[in-house]
C-alpha cells in the first residue's frame, strides 16, 4: 500500500475522541494540581526555598513568592476549563503557559511526565478538542461530528514515542544484564506485605522484571494500535502501571499514562464513552437541581475543517522532527550519559538509574589561600540537595551561587571547588567532578563540560 | 482485575518454587563452596570454588535479613547498658559535687573532675541516639551544649535558678560543669565556692538536671524499645531508618563538625576558633573524648569494641546486593582506622593544638579524612539501604 499523504489528511472520524481526551486530560490536571497543592509542596518546593535551580537560557523563570499560589490557581482554572471546553483555545494556552512556567520555575522538581504534559497540551492547542462535548458548543450553537484523523493520530504518536524512547532507553548492559536499578529498589521493598521478603528478594525475579520491562515499553504502543490486541494492551497498561505505581512514588503518572491510552480505542468505543460521561454528567446535574440538562443537540455542523491546515500540518513535522531527534542529542557529548547527564532529560529516559550522591564546597581565597567548607543546608532543601549531589549542571549552578555569594560577603572574588563523590546504579562511589578545578570560573553551555570526570566503567547500549 | 492479579501472582509462586528446586546435579567434578562455616557450604563439592564464592550470613536462613536483630542488638547491646553506666556516673558526680560544695579542697575539687570526665566520657555514646523521647526533650541540647555563655551563667547564679533544662542558652550540662570547676585554677576555683555559696547551688542544680532528665528517658525506653525494634519498614519514620539517618546527622554536625571543624577555623574561613573545643576549660581531655567518640561511631557501625557485636550495620552491609559486592563494610571500618591514626597525630589538647603555629593544619587533615567516610556513608551507604534524605516525601520518575 502506498502512503498517500493528501488522501491521509482528507481522512475524517468521529470528533468524541478529542472531546473525551480532552475532558480526561483537564480533570486529570484538575486533581493533580490540587494534589500538589493540598501535600504543601507549592509552598515547600517554591516559596520556601532562598535559591532555585534554573534551566539553561530558562533563568528568568523564577518563583513568585506567595503569588506563586495565583500561577497555580490561574493554572487550575484552566485545566478546569480544558475539561468543560469553556473557551478552549484560550483556556488550553493558558493551561501550557502556566503549566510550563511551573515547571520551568525550579528544575530540581523535573520529572519525565511534566516534561509530557507540557508537550501534550502544547499540541492540544492546535486541535478541535472542543468541536462536541464542550461548553463552547452550547455558546455558539456549533458542534461537529467528525474531525480530521490526523488530530487525533499526532496525540498517538507522541505517545508511540514515550513508550518506545523509554524502551530503547532500557536497552543498556545494567539493565539487562545487571537488573540495575530495579534489583536495589526491589529488594529495599522489603517490608512489602507478601512479596517483600519473597519475590523482592530473588535474583531470578530482578531480571524477570527487568526484561518484562522493557519488552512492555517496546511493544505496549503497537498492541495498543492494532485493533485485535487493543483490549488485551490495555489491561496490560492498566497492570503495568498501577503495579509501578505501587511500588514507587511516582504520583500521578500512572493514572495520566492509562487514560492517555484511551485514545487509541476507536471510534465507536469513544462515542459510547462519551455517551456514558454525559450521562453521568446529567446525573450530577440533577443531583445538584439545575434546571438545565446537558443535551447535545444543538446544530450539528458535520465536519471541522480547518482553515490553515497545511501550515499546522508542517510545524506538527518539525516538531515530530524534533521530539525524535532529541533524545539522541546525547551522541554529541562523550562519556557514559547516565554518568555526565549531558543530553539526558526531556529524552523520555525514566527509571534508568539510582544514583546517590554527596558534595562538599570548598570556598578558598586566592589571595591568601585561607578556605572554608559551606554547610549546604544553610542554602538548599533536603530535596535539592539531594538533586543537586550527582548532577553536573545543578553542581555548577551552585557553585556560581555559593561564588556570588561569598565574594560579596568577603569583598575579594573566591574560588569554588568541590568534593564531589557519586554512586550509579550500586557501583561504588567515585568522584564525578574533578576537585582541581575552579568551578567558578566554569561557565554554562551546551558545549561538553570538561571538568567532569570519566566513569570508570562502561555502560553499553542505547 | 483482582483475578488477573491473582493468577499474576499463583503464576509468579510457580516459577520460584520452580527456581528453588531446580538444581543441576550431573557433574563429575562438582566446584562448589567448601569452608563449613559458609551458608552455601556444599559437602558434595571436589574443588573449592573462587575466592569470595563463600557467602556468610549472619541472619537466619531465609534469605532476609534479621532487622529487628540489628534494632535489638542497638537497643540492648548499647543505649541500654550505656544509660545504666550513665546514670552511675552521674550519681557519682551529684556525691562528689555534693561533698565538694560542702567542703572545697583540692581533692574533692579534683573528685568533681575526675567524675565529671568520667560521665562525660560515656556521654559520648548516648549523643548519637538523639530519638524518641530524647529528641523531643532536645536531650542532647541540654547536656552537651558548648561554647557556653558566660554571661547568662553567671546570671543564672545571680537568679537562683533551678531548673536550668528551660533554658534555650548554653548554660547548662558538661560544658557548664566544665566552665565552673576549670575557668580558673584550682586555688582560685576553691576560693570562690569558699566565698560564695550560690556558686555551688548553682553546681549542684546542674548536676541534678542532668540527673532527672536522663531519668525521663531511661524510663521511656523501657517502654519504647518493643516499639523501636518492631519499626524496621523502608519508610520514612521507621526506627531502623531514623536512626541509621540519626547516626549521619550525629556524625557529620556532632563529631566531625563539633569536635574537629569548627575548631579548625573549616566553617569560619580558616580563621581557627579555639574556643569552640569541646571541654574547653579542662584542655589537655579533648583529644580524649574525641577518640571515645569514634570508639561510639565504631560501636554503632560493627560493635568492634563491645565483647559481643550481635548484628550490626557492618553485617547488614555485608547481605545487601550493591554493599556486599562493593566491600563497603570493609572501606568503612578501614575508614574508621584511618580516622583514628589522624586523630593520634594531634595533641591531647586541641586548644594547644590549634594554637600552635598552622597548627590547625593537622586538625583540616583529619577533618578531610572525616569527609571522605561521609562520602562513603552518604552515598555507598545510604544508596545500598535504599533509604531517603529526611523528610522527604516528593514524586519521582
Amino acid at each position: 500500500m502506498i502512503f498517500n499523504s493528501n488522501k491521509y489528511l482528507d481522512r475524517y472520524t468521529s470528533s468524541s475522541t478529542l472531546a473525551v481526551y480532552r475532558f480526561f486530560f483537564g480533570l486529570l490536571m484538575c486533581f493533580s494540581l490540587v494534589r500538589f497543592i493540598s501535600k504543601g509542596w507549592v509552598e515547600k518546593l517554591y516559596i520556601s526555598p532562598d535559591f532555585h535551580f534554573s534551566y539553561y537560557l530558562f533563568e528568568w523563570i523564577k518563583p513568585l513568592g506567595d503569588y506563586t499560589y495565583i500561577l497555580f490557581l490561574i493554572c487550575f482554572l484552566s485545566s478546569f476549563f480544558v475539561c468543560i471546553g469553556f473557551k478552549y483555545r484560550i483556556s488550553i494556552i493558558v493551561f501550557f503557559l502556566s503549566f510550563s512556567y511551573i515547571e520551568l520555575m525550579d528544575k530540581t522538581t523535573y520529572l519525565n511526565h511534566y516534561y509530557f504534559i507540557s508537550v501534550i497540551s502544547f499540541l492540544l492547542i492546535f486541535l478541535p478538542a472542543n468541536a462536541s462535548f464542550s461548553i463552547d458548543n452550547l455558546i455558539s450553537g456549533k458542534s461537529y461530528k467528525k474531525i480530521p484523523q490526523w488530530t487525533i493520530d499526532c496525540l498517538k504518536l507522541m505517545i508511540v514515542i514515550v513508550y518506545f524512547y523509554a524502551g530503547l532507553a532500557k536497552l543498556n548492559s545494567d539493565w539487562l544484564f545487571e537488573a540495575m536499578p530495579l534489583k536495589i529498589w526491589l529488594s529495599a521493598r522489603y517490608h512489602f506485605p507478601l512479596v517483600g521478603e519473597t519475590f523482592f528478594q530473588q535474583e531470578w525475579f530482578y531480571y524477570f522484571m527487568s526484561w518484562a520491562g522493557v519488552m512492555y515499553d517496546l511493544t505496549i504502543p503497537f498492541l495498543l494500535l492494532y485493533t485485535r490486541t487493543r483490549f488485551f494492551a490495555f489491561v496490560m497498561v492498566i497492570i503495568f502501571h498501577l503495579l509501578t505505581k505501587i511500588l514507587f512514588p511516582i504520583g500521578m503518572f500512572p493514572y495520566i499514562m492509562i487514560f492517555s491510552a484511551i485514545i487509541f480505542f476507536s471510534p465507536n468505543t469513544q462515542d459510547r464513552i462519551l455517551k456514558k460521561i454525559q450521562s453521568i454528567v446529567n446525573q450530577i446535574i440533577k443531583v445538584i437541581k439545575l434546571n438545565h440538562k446537558l443535551i447535545l443537540k444543538n446544530t450539528l455542523k458535520d465536519v471541522f475543517y480547518y482553515k490553515n491546515q497545511k501550515i499546522i500540518i508542517y510545524c506538527f513535522a518539525l516538531f515530530f522532527i524534533i521530539q525524535l531527534l532529541l533524545p539522541f542529542r546525547y551522541i554529541l557529548y562523550p562519556g557514559e550519559l547516565f554518568w555526565h547527564e549531558q543530553g539526558y532529560r526531556f529524552s523520555w529516559r525514566v527509571m534508568l538509574t539510582e544514583k546517590t550522591g554527596w558534595a562538599s564546597f570548598k570556598i578558598m581565597n586566592p589571595t591568601d589561600g585561607t578556605y572554608s567548607y559551606v554547610d549546604n543546608s544553610d542554602f538548599l532543601t533536603p530535596f535539592q540537595e539531594k538533586q543537586m549531589s550527582f548532577q553536573p549542571d545543578f553542581i555548577l549552578e551552585y557553585a556560581h551561587y555559593l561564588g556570588d555569594h561569598f565574594t560579596a560577603k568577603n569583598n575579594t572574588v573566591v574560588q569554588v571547588f568541590v568534593d564531589n563523590y557519586v554512586s550509579l546504579n550500586g557501583r561504588k562511589s567515585q568522584r564525578l567532578v574533578s576537585d582541581t578545578v575552579n568551578l567558578y570560573a566554569q561557565k554554562e553551555s551546551f558545549k561538553h563540560k570538561t571538568w567532569i570526570l570519566p566513569l570508570n566503567d562502561e555502560i553499553t547500549g542505547f | 482485575m483482582l483475578r488477573f492479579l491473582l493468577y499474576f501472582s499463583l503464576f509468579f509462586l510457580t516459577i520460584s518454587l520452580v527456581n528453588s528446586c531446580d538444581k543441576d546435579d550431573d557433574n563429575n567434578v562438582i566446584i562448589g563452596c567448601v569452608d563449613e562455616n559458609a551458608i552455601n557450604y556444599d559437602p558434595a563439592a571436589t574443588e573449592a570454588c573462587a575466592d569470595n564464592c563463600c557467602q556468610y550470613d549472619s541472619s537466619d536462613n531465609n534469605g532476609s535479613f534479621d532487622r529487628v536483630g540489628l534494632l535489638t542488638n542497638w537497643v540492648d547491646n548499647i543505649i541500654i547498658p550505656k544509660y545504666a553506666a550513665f546514670q552511675n556516673n552521674l550519681d557519682a558526680l551529684a556525691s562528689s559535687i555534693n561533698f565538694f560544695t560542702s567542703s572545697p579542697d583540692t581533692s574533692s575539687l579534683q573528685a568533681v573532675s575526675n567524675d565529671w570526665f568520667i560521665a562525660y566520657k560515656t556521654w559520648q555514646h548516648l549523643q548519637m541516639f538523639n530519638i524518641g523521647l530524647a529528641e523531643t526533650l532536645e536531650y542532647q541540647e541540654k547536656i552537651n551544649i558548648y561554647p557556653v555563655d558566660l554571661d547568662y551563667i553567671e546570671q543564672y547564679i545571680n537568679d537562683q535558678v533551678n531548673d536550668v533544662n528551660a533554658f534555650e542558652e548554653a548554660v547548662q550540662g558538661f560544658p557548664a560543669i566544665d566552665y565552673m570547676i576549670h575557668h580558673a585554677s584550682e586555688s582560685d576555683i576553691i576560693a570562690l565556692y569558699t566565698s560564695n555559696s550560690l556558686y555551688g547551688d548553682y553546681l549542684q542544680v546542674l548536676v541534678e538536671n542532668m540527673i532527672s532528665i536522663t531519668q525521663l528517658i531511661v524510663q521511656d525506653w523501657d517502654v519504647y524499645r518493643d516499639e523501636f525494634i518492631s519499626s524496621t519498614d523502608n519508610t520514612l519514620t521507621s526506627s531502623i531508618n531514623m536512626i541509621i539517618n540519626d547516626f549521619i546527622y550525629y556524625y557529620e554536625k556532632y563529631f566531625r563538625d563539633g569536635k574537629i571543624a569548627i575548631p579548625a577555623g573549616v566553617r569560619s574561613g580558616g580563621i581557627p576558633q579555639p574556643q569552640t573545643v569541646e571541654a574547653y576549660y579542662k584542655q589537655n581531655v579533648s583529644k580524649e573524648l574525641a577518640l571515645e567518640a569514634l570508639v561510639a561511631c565504631e560501636n554503632f557501625f560493627s560493635g568492634k569494641y563491645l565483647l559481643n557485636p550481635g548484628v550490626t550495620l557492618e553485617s547488614y552491609l555485608d547481605y545487601l546486593p550493591t554493599s556486599s559486592t562493593n566491600n563497603l563494610s570493609d572501606d568503612i571500618s578501614l575508614k574508621f582506622t584511618e580516622i583514628e591514626s589522624g586523630l593520634n597525630t594531634l595533641d591531647d589538647n586541641f586548644v594547644y593544638q590549634i594554637g600552635l603555629s598552622n597548627g590547625h593544619i593537622p586538625m583540616v587533615q583529619v577533618f578531610a579524612i572525616m569527609q571522605q567516610q561521609v562520602a562513603l556513608l552518604k552515598t555507598d551507604m545510604l544508596g545500598a539501604l535504599q533509604i531517603a534524605v529526611d523528610y522527604l516525601d516528593t514524586d519521582g520518575d
